[in-house]
């Protein structure tokens, strides 16, 4: 009654060597690596070039403020 | 009278409200436009800015209520375009732990919008989480998990081997093959 079971020692192995990892360092380790990921990502945006339009636009409001109040 | 400081400081936070829009819009179009929608309400309620607060927090908090203002509104007619986007984005299974640049990207974009809205809130903007709580308008503990449960789902996304790996390296040369790979893209 003996249920045979798949050997797979190379999996296992590995396995084994990522579960040996000790877990608080790990973590750390994964958190920074995403928090670096992260800034990478939303800097690249702050560091793009500002279209001309959003200047103009709030020449715009200060134009349309200062005309109708002179 | 128009203050001098408000309009360069107004200015100065163009970028930031750029990069904080996309992660409401995955359009760059759709994002500037908001941008622009916000850039006008701040201007025209400037008075109840409060100087000496966080100005950018104040720019935030509107960006927010004008999305949502408009998101609301846009969900009657079409049954949530971003949401569905989302969804279509799941990283498939092999590419688990394999992380650039748009990889990243595409795990984010399939996080809940609260919970990737909070992540980058605290941590790209670098916000603290009792200021990232005032401009979503709820506790500081549900920024907390929100951006706990954002990391772990991120961490799930995109399987966690190869992350160790991403922090040596030559990281300089690495940010300018992913920048061409995006501008590309």
């Amino acid at each position: 009654m003996t249920t045979p079971k798949p050997v797979q020692p190379a999996n296992i192995a590995a396995q084994e060597a990522v579960d040996a990892e000790p877990a608080a360092s790990l973590d750390e380790a994964i958190q920074g690596a995403l928090g670096r990921k992260l800034r990478e990502s939303y800097d690249e945006v702050v560091r793009e070039q500002v279209p001309d339009k959003f200047l103009k636009l709030l020449d715009q409001l200060k134009h349309s403020e200062t005309s109708s109040k002179g | 009278m128009v203050a001098p400081d408000f309009e360069q400081s107004l200015v100065g936070a163009i970028p930031h409200l750029r990069a904080f829009a996309r992660s409401f819009a995955n359009d760059p179009a759709r994002a500037d436009d908001l941008v622009q929608e916000t850039l006008v309400k701040a201007w025209n309620s400037r008075e109840s800015f409060t100087p000496g607060t966080n100005f950018r927090a104040w720019l935030f908090t509107i960006l927010r209520n004008v999305y949502f203002s408009q998101h609301r509104k846009l969900r009657r007619e079409v049954d949530d375009p971003d949401e569905q986007y989302q969804n279509s984005l799941a990283v498939p299974p092999e590419q688990y732990g394999y992380l650039d640049l748009a990889d990243f990207r595409t795990a984010l974009s399939a996080l809940p919008s609260d919970q990737r809205e909070a992540l980058v809130l605290v941590g790209a903007e670098g916000f603290s989480y009792e200021e990232a709580a005032e401009i979503c308008g709820c506790a500081v503990g549900t920024i907390k998990s929100r951006v706990n449960r954002a990391r772990n789902r991120l961490i799930e996304l995109l399987g966690d081997p190869e992350l160790k790996g991403t922090g040596h390296a030559n990281p300089q040369a690495a940010n300018s093959g992913l920048v061409k790979d995006t501008a590309r893209g």
